[in-house]
């Protein structure tokens, strides 16, 4: 009872915290400005991505059957920072239409509503209503900044490598995670390659991106911030009973009546979409992904339907007190809240993996 | 009734089983034995729906579709990837549904409860598949294929890896659930042969990429086929007591 209701305190705890930690005391900031403009929004990207990365990773930890997959194993995080390098070093003050932003959403939003189709229709309405929405509010949000789109870009197209890869040698799980390694190795050759042919303001700049953070500006962008987590929930809460037969085994589901050809395609792409998105927002941030799901196993066990709210709400609650923390750890200086997850992961995964459940 | 007319069953370009006419009627439990890649696994996974025939039909349950198959076959696949960590009887209504439902059904709780009773499960339902031993493991696994309620079984050697005990429990629930109604059927892959001339009724034979023999276990035993399909001599002897055969391999 206490290990279920642990992810919701860590969730109250890292709101409450992320509202009213700030670096020059504590409590409710005097100014409306402070606590509706920079609080509020910072805090609902922390929660999109913090519960985003956690779904993510879980997604990926069932599907390859390995525990240590993250939502950036296949190359996700690697490929985004190759996008946000290039648009750093190629076009750093291009900005992209609305409307074209708009658009490419809604195409990703369409082409996994058709993969999900197959496998619950009302998973792949419920996507196509909230991907809707979320292009929408993309179209009349005007122009959006180049970085987030280069690297969605990225991201999106180290997944693709993965799945041609994978339909044209029918990869197995194990070699799924080896070609993402290799892709993922390939990126950061790239990327490296980059910082060498930039100049050092710009490599500075790239160097900062990779470390994530949550810096935002004003409502909207927070608002914006909560479409992937929308969008992804509505797409994963159909689909939640089918992930839990794939536990025993792809033969175990299919015999069961699963479309499980379809149903692993539709993760990977999902997956990419989303941590695309995430990546996108607040840079590639390590480890949530890793530790949430490792952490609501060990509360909830391995019955899907419970795992994953529970990952989602450490993952989310996780992101908010790291953030809190890095604010004021070197204020008034802000810690990239990227360094501050790798440095408290590192530990905390440590001790997961010594403390045996009894 | 599940079986197949004129199966050829291939890997890329090599062929593994060829012109399979099989038709298995229920009320009996058919063992598939042969020697180690005669193709027993390929020909289960096939009936199964999970390996598609390059020639040939299907016929009865194996022949309907991914959502229809559910409700006439089960299978236990021969790997089972390492016991996760949801109690017994959360495994036994994994699947005891249709896979899109949320919350399990009163009647598929219901099967649940009926498969662990027939399994004496029921005292370790509360318990987490990690913390069973093997053989129970096994067992809660082949009581999530009891609980999806439908009348054909196919097991994909449900023995390996048990001791002798163990493996005798679990065919012993197998064939008290084949008892309770005469619609049920099984067809169990089998690497021993004795397993088979313990418990199966039928035997159907593999080998030279073709069914041998498909009879009476006793007859399927006793013949010349079974020296034939395995490649090596084999000494026979009745058992005392029980009325069946005793198989031991001879070097020559």
């Amino acid at each position: 009872m206490i290990a279920a209701s642990l992810p919701f305190l860590l969730l109250v705890l890292g709101c409450a915290a992320a509202l009213l930690v700030g670096a020059t005391g504590l409590g409710w900031p005097a100014d409306p400005f402070i606590a509706w403009h920079l609080r509020l929004p910072r805090l609902l990207l922390a929660l999109s991505a913090g519960g985003g990365l956690a779904a993510c990773g879980l997604l990926l930890q069932v599907l390859l059957r390995n525990p240590l997959a993250s939502p950036y194993t296949l190359g996700v995080g690697s490929g985004a920072a190759l996008g946000a390098a290039a648009v750093m070093i190629l076009a750093p003050q291009l900005f992209i239409p609305g409307v074209l932003a708009g658009a490419m959403t809604l195409i990703a939003i369409v082409f996994l509503a058709r993969l999900t189709w197959a496998i619950d229709r009302r998973a792949a309405i419920a996507l196509l209503v909230t991907g809707l929405a979320a292009a929408t509010h993309l179209v009349f949000d005007g122009p959006q900044a180049a970085l987030g789109a280069g690297a969605w870009v990225g991201a999106l197209a180290a997944t693709g490598l993965v799945l041609t890869l994978r339909r044209r040698a029918g990869l197995s799980a194990e070699s799924l995670v080896l070609s993402g390694i290799a892709i993922a190795l390939c990126a950061s050759a790239g990327v490296l390659l980059l910082h060498y042919l930039a100049d050092r303001a710009t490599s500075t700049a790239m160097l900062r991106w990779t470390m994530g953070g949550l810096a935002s500006v004003g409502l909207r962008h927070g608002l914006l911030a909560l479409a992937p987590s929308a969008i992804g929930l509505a797409w994963l809460v159909w689909l939640l009973p089918q992930l839990n037969l794939m536990q025993l085994g792809d033969d175990w589901a299919q015999t069961r009546g699963v479309e499980i050809e379809a149903l692993k395609r539709s993760i990977l792409v999902a997956v990419a979409l989303w941590t695309g998105c995430i990546v996108a927002l607040c840079g590639p941030i390590s480890f949530v992904g890793l530790i949430a799901p490792h952490m609501a196993r060990r509360l909830v066990g391995d019955d899907l339907r419970r795992t994953a709210p529970a990952a989602i709400l450490l993952g989310a609650g996780l992101l908010a007190l790291c953030d809190a923390a890095a604010r004021i750890v070197m204020a008034p200086a802000e810690l990239p809240v990227g360094i501050l997850t790798a440095l408290l992961g590192g530990p905390a995964f440590l001790a997961l993996l010594l403390w045996r459940r009894g | 009734m599940i079986g197949g007319h004129g199966l050829r069953l291939s890997y890329g370009e090599t062929t593994v089983l060829s012109d399979i006419t099989l038709q298995l009627q229920a009320g009996s439990l058919h063992a598939l034995i042969g020697a180690n890649g005669s193709g027993k696994s390929t020909l289960l996974r096939c009936l199964a729906g999970l390996h598609a025939a390059s020639a040939g039909t299907l016929l009865g349950a194996a022949a309907l579709t991914l959502h229809e198959r559910r409700r006439q076959l089960a299978m236990l696949p021969q790997s089972l990837p390492q016991a996760p960590a949801l109690s017994v009887e959360q495994l036994a209504l994994l699947g005891a549904d249709a896979p899109q439902r949320w919350s399990a059904s009163k009647q598929a709780r219901q099967r649940a409860h009926e498969a662990l009773e027939l399994l004496d499960l029921l005292p370790l339902k509360n318990r987490l598949c990690q913390q069973l031993s093997g053989g129970e493991y096994r067992r809660a696994c082949l009581a999530a294929c009891f609980a999806q309620g439908s009348p054909w079984l196919l097991l994909d050697e449900p023995c390996a890896g048990l001791d002798l005990p163990h493996c005798a429990e679990l065919m012993a629930g197998l064939k008290a659930w084949l008892g309770v109604d005469p619609r049920r059927g099984a067809l169990v892959v089998m690497h021993d042969l004795n397993l088979a001339a313990q418990w199966a009724d039928r035997c159907l034979l593999l080998g030279e990429q073709s069914l041998l023999a498909n009879d009476e276990t006793d007859s399927v035993l006793a013949g010349d086929a079974l020296e034939h399909a395995f490649g090596g001599a084999l000494q026979r002897f009745r058992h005392p007591q029980a009325d069946h055969l005793v198989l031991l391999g001879v070097s020559p």
